[in-house]
């Protein structure tokens, strides 16, 4: 019985073509596009120093390292990112708007609270330059927040903050394993593909519970054992999904070239880890009371989307935000224990912190999974 | 004597307020094909559900083969069969896959279930869509692929929820006689129906329910001697007084007439030679008519009858 459950739960599972086209095609024509868009940037960006002029004030809350910070800045090769010149506003503008020699752009930190920029045309460079003032602004808005509010977490915050800088930029001295502030990106979809098995694994217990489904009323009057129906399900939805992110993996690595850096076989070890726990959250959502298949799929939609929003998938920042503001949120958010485990093998290779991520991988598993199983047990229903 | 099969004794099920069931109680012997009848919201399918322990309920019993059925009685459900009124396969396999996959809840062994799953597949004529996909099936194929899923393990008991519904005339009949022949081959059928004509064609016993109540069992002319309509006469005529109309409705055994459309309708309850009474009063007052005939009472007349004519908006 095991088997043909497992053997037909594999071919329902390989050929849902929804299932197959938003887990695996979407996100291959997403990687295919971030691909050519990055690459586009790169080369007009390739490690070319901009210059730029600093106006610094009252440093009131101490964050004269911040400033240094953005001096140290540098490429893979080495080359500083930032040529900066600290002059006064008046002789900032004149440089803006000077031909010769030139500068990309004016970095205000006349007040900390409120870090402007000033550029004179838009372009590869004012983008960069965007990108690390308004990383900074975020940042030393938190800083000066914690420090108003609650100053003994100061240190717990820079040490958080710190590690989102390196996500888009690479400071001397952190020494992650690969340099590419891009790949990122592509861990992402690696995350949203693990993700989105939620949506294979919420069919398991739709297809054997009659107050889900037709189908289900028709498995629940069989001698079929729930338990048993379940796992041989789960098993198959885990090879299938298995298989769809080692296909986006390979495709990301041999067809569009990204270079996951040098830790392979662990990247390979997150991403089946990461599909077990979308298969295994979605189990546990098709298990929660009597809600329809609507509200189940919505609620998985939020899982991976919102889930997906508030680990910083989509916009940098967010889950340091959240660990200031609602540290709980991180903790219960499968999504944000995948993008930890990739962006610790990402930052600072295979490492404590990575196996701590991993291990909170496997425990949200176990958990998601266990539930799920004890709240499968058979039973009649109040109404159907 | 035949040993009972399902036995339902003071079933009471509620779904807050609504009483669905009140204290219902019936009993099917082996061999039986029982009708289950009702208007919409009557509790048929609320039946078979809490039969099936797929619904709980408050109060009562319910033995299937002697035995109390319960959700954890894999032994018993193994021996039952379902066709519930809505197709219930996976669009993912293919027709052959779809009634393995079902079967394969049941019947562990490979090659058994490789026979009865062949079995199953020409007993409802769908052999040549074996490797078609459900959404590429017409609807009373469909019916068909989703009545070979709950028979192909071969069950003692088969519960078939409105089977028909939606199927064309063809379909329809090749259904109907494979469920009379699937009973001939020793299945006891459970067979609930909107459709009177199929319920009289195929069941020995009927029950009749309304309001999660028993209104009236027993065999079809059990249920038929129930009524006061024993026959019904039907005058095609035109032009008839209200004069006449009255006249008839006097006539002895006649407890209602109807006259629409040119079609005189006369009720009788009881008595013989009621068709010889109507026609000699049109001819002692030489009232020409077209045709006359006598019809008996059908299930419809009993359902009608004991369930009312008034519109039921609930399922």
């Amino acid at each position: 019985m095991f088997a043909n459950i497992f053997n037909y739960r594999f071919k329902i599972a390989l050929r849902s073509k929804d299932a197959i086209f938003w887990s695996l095609i979407f996100a291959l024509a997403l990687g295919t596009l971030f691909s050519f868009a990055f690459k586009s940037i790169y080369e007009n960006a390739q490690n070319a120093t901009l210059d730029v002029t600093v106006v610094e004030g009252d440093d009131e809350y101490g964050m004269v390292d911040i400033v240094d910070t953005l001096k140290d800045i540098e490429y893979e090769d080495g080359t500083k990112m930032l040529n900066i010149k600290n002059v006064d506003m008046d002789e900032a503008k004149k440089l803006l708007n000077a031909k010769e020699p030139k500068v990309s752009g004016i970095i205000d930190l006349r007040d900390m609270s409120d870090i402007k920029l000033l550029v004179n045309e838009n372009g590869i460079e004012s983008s960069i330059l965007s990108g690390i003032v308004s990383i900074y602004r975020q940042y030393s808005s938190i800083i000066i927040e914690t420090i108003k509010t609650d100053p003994s977490k100061i240190e717990a915050v820079l040490e958080s903050l710190d590690e989102e800088t390196n996500e888009l930029v690479e400071s001397e001295g952190l020494g992650g394993n690969n340099k590419d502030p891009y790949v990122t990106y592509f861990y992402n979809l690696i995350a949203m593909i693990a993700m989105m098995a939620s949506m294979t694994g919420v069919e398991i217990p739709e297809s054997c519970q009659a107050n889900q489904s037709e189908v289900g009323k028709r498995v629940d009057c069989s001698p079929a054992s729930r338990v048993l129906y379940e796992i041989s399900g789960l098993l198959a939805a885990l090879i299938v999904k298995f298989a769809i992110t080692i296909i986006g993996l390979l495709y990301f690595i041999y067809v569009l070239k990204i270079n996951f850096g040098g830790d392979l076989p662990y990247i390979f070890l997150t991403s089946i880890l990461a599909t077990l726990l979308g298969v295994s959250v979605g189990f546990f959502v098709g298990h929660i009371g009597s809600l329809s298949k609507k509200t189940r799929e919505s609620i998985l939609t939020a899982i991976v989307v919102g889930g997906g929003f508030l680990s910083g998938l989509m916009v940098a920042n967010v889950k340091t935000l959240i660990e200031v503001k609602c540290p709980i949120i991180n903790r219960i958010n499968p999504f944000a224990a995948i993008s930890d485990a990739f962006y610790s093998l990402n930052m600072y290779g295979v490492s404590d912190r990575f196996y701590n991520s991993i291990i909170y991988i496997v425990g949200l598993t176990v958990v998601f999974t266990v539930l799920g199983l004890i709240m499968s047990r058979r039973k009649s229903y109040a109404s159907l | 004597m035949s040993g009972t099969v399902v036995e339902i004794n003071n079933l009471v099920k509620r779904y807050k307020e609504l009483i669905a069931l009140d204290n219902f109680s019936f009993k099917i012997s082996e061999g039986d094909v029982f009708g289950l009848l009702g208007p919409n919201g009557s509790g048929k399918t609320t039946t078979i559900n809490c039969l099936l322990s797929l619904l709980s309920y408050d109060k009562g019993e319910i033995k299937l083969f002697g035995e109390k059925m319960t959700p954890s009685r894999r032994d018993l459900k193994s021996r039952i069969g379902v066709v519930s009124q809505n197709v219930a396969v996976f669009d993912e396999l293919t027709v052959y896959e779809n009634v393995d996959y079902f079967c394969g809840l049941y019947i562990g062994d490979k090659k058994l279930r490789k026979q009865y799953v062949e079995e199953a597949l020409e007993f409802v004529d769908i052999t040549d869509f074996r490797k078609f996909y459900p959404k590429k099936l017409s609807g009373g194929l469909l019916r068909r692929l989703n009545i070979a899923c709950g028979i192909a393990h071969k069950p003692e008991l088969i519960i078939f929820d409105e089977p028909t519904v939606a199927v064309d005339p063809q379909s329809r009949n090749k259904i109907l006689e494979g469920i009379a022949e699937l009973n001939k081959n020793g299945a006891t059928i459970i067979y609930t129906s909107h459709y009177m004509e199929e319920v009289e064609q195929l069941c020995n016993r009927v029950l009749i329910m309304d309001k999660g109540k028993k209104i009236a069992e027993g065999t079809k002319d059990e249920l038929k001697g129930m009524i006061k309509n024993t026959e019904s006469i039907v005058v095609n005529v035109r032009h008839l007084s209200d004069e006449t109309i009255n006249d008839i409705k006097g006539l002895h055994h006649v407890y209602d007439v109807k006259y629409m459309n040119n079609t005189l309708t006369v009720k009788c309850s009881g008595g013989k030679h009621n068709i010889t009474h109507v026609s000699e009063y049109f001819e002692q007052h030489n009232i020409d008519y077209d045709r006359i005939y006598s019809e008996l009472p059908t299930l419809n007349d009993v359902f009608l009858e004991i369930t009312g004519k008034e519109l039921r908006d609930k399922e």
